[in-house]
């Protein structure tokens, strides 16, 4: 029975962490040394995410959710950090989509692995709160740049 | 990087850099080792050959079996995990008179190349600390029944 994760805060995907088990991800890859970066979406109200949403093509691009083209995300780094936390931060660069074509409202971010439609562009971690709450963007042709909390885009 | 004794059952920061890279298929070939109580796990560890095998922690090791990953797409328990789980697990033939106090799971890769040290186990149920002194008997691990309710669970992220 799949849930909605609307106001349920930043999360990764179910289906996201299990495809990062099955070693099907390298949160790491970027454009265009590696096959299958890692890409940011700036995705609409209209979303309105599923628990089992697995794939960026059927969930969001398919459906016409998609606000923004999708930048590969760079520089994407992992640090390990020591007591008592013993994990792994994620980092990339802060991102900027330039010309934002008006006439829509973006309230999610989503991190995705770029892959075959409906194959494995397998959805990773979906964004709804900034620094500042949920947020909630009217586009208006102007740059869009997300700035990365930092204490890095997630950890695990 | 610090000793990760007394910090509880966890996922170490290598393992998860794997996990995250790419490098490590948890439902594929993995064991799982009894480890003595002379290792004193780092937060640095990365190869189990480097880290417990050739120094000698080792007691005795067997391949997972009946691994599989369930993504909580109920939100029900662990709230939209990821729950890595396998069968129970016995060790046979352990030489007698040595004490294991650790249970660690790695990648069966090439020695220090990709035998990623996955998870570290130091509580059993309860939270008891493990501490068994070997006797020549068989040792059976049973994994966990509490991340999501009616299924056992290894680990979940």
């Amino acid at each position: 029975m799949a849930v909605s994760l609307s106001g349920q805060g930043n999360r990764l995907y179910p289906y996201g962490k299990l495809h990062l088990l099955e070693g099907n991800i390298d949160i790491q890859a970027t454009s265009p040394l590696a096959a299958n970066p890692i890409c940011v979406a700036l995705v609409s109200t209209d979303y309105d995410p599923q628990s089992d949403d697995q794939f960026y093509s059927t969930a969001i691009n398919t459906p016409g959710y998609e606000v923004a083209t999708t930048p590969f995300l760079t520089s994407n780094v992992l640090t390990s950090y020591s007591a008592p936390e013993f994990i792994v931060r994620f980092g990339g660069n802060d991102m900027t989509w330039l010309g934002v074509a008006a006439g829509s409202t973006i309230n999610k971010v989503v991190i995705y692995r770029e892959g075959t439609p409906g194959v494995d562009d397998y959805l990773i971690g979906l964004f709804m709160t900034g620094s500042a709450g949920p947020f909630s963007v009217v586009t208006n042709n102007g740059n869009i740049t997300i700035s990365w909390d930092s204490n890095g885009i997630f950890r695990l | 990087m610090s000793s990760m004794v007394s910090f509880g059952n966890r996922l170490y920061p290598n393992g998860r850099k794997n996990v995250l890279q790419g490098n490590f298929d948890v439902g594929g070939s993995s064991k799982v080792a009894l480890v003595s109580a002379s290792y004193d796990p780092q937060g640095n560890d990365e190869f189990y050959n480097t880290a417990i095998a050739s120094p000698g922690y080792e007691v005795a090791t067997a391949i997972l079996t009946g691994q599989s990953i369930t993504a909580d797409t109920n939100l029900v328990g662990c709230q939209g995990c990821a729950t890595f789980i396998a069968n129970d697990i016995t060790f046979t033939g352990i030489v007698a008179e040595q004490v294991v106090d650790k249970i660690v799971i790695y990648k069966n890769g090439t020695s220090g190349v990709d035998d990623y040290v996955l998870a570290y186990i130091e509580s059993g149920s309860a939270g008891n600390p493990i501490n068994i002194v070997t006797n020549g008997e068989d040792i059976t691990i049973t994994w966990n029944m509490i991340e999501i309710p009616g299924q056992k669970s290894i680990f979940s992220i």
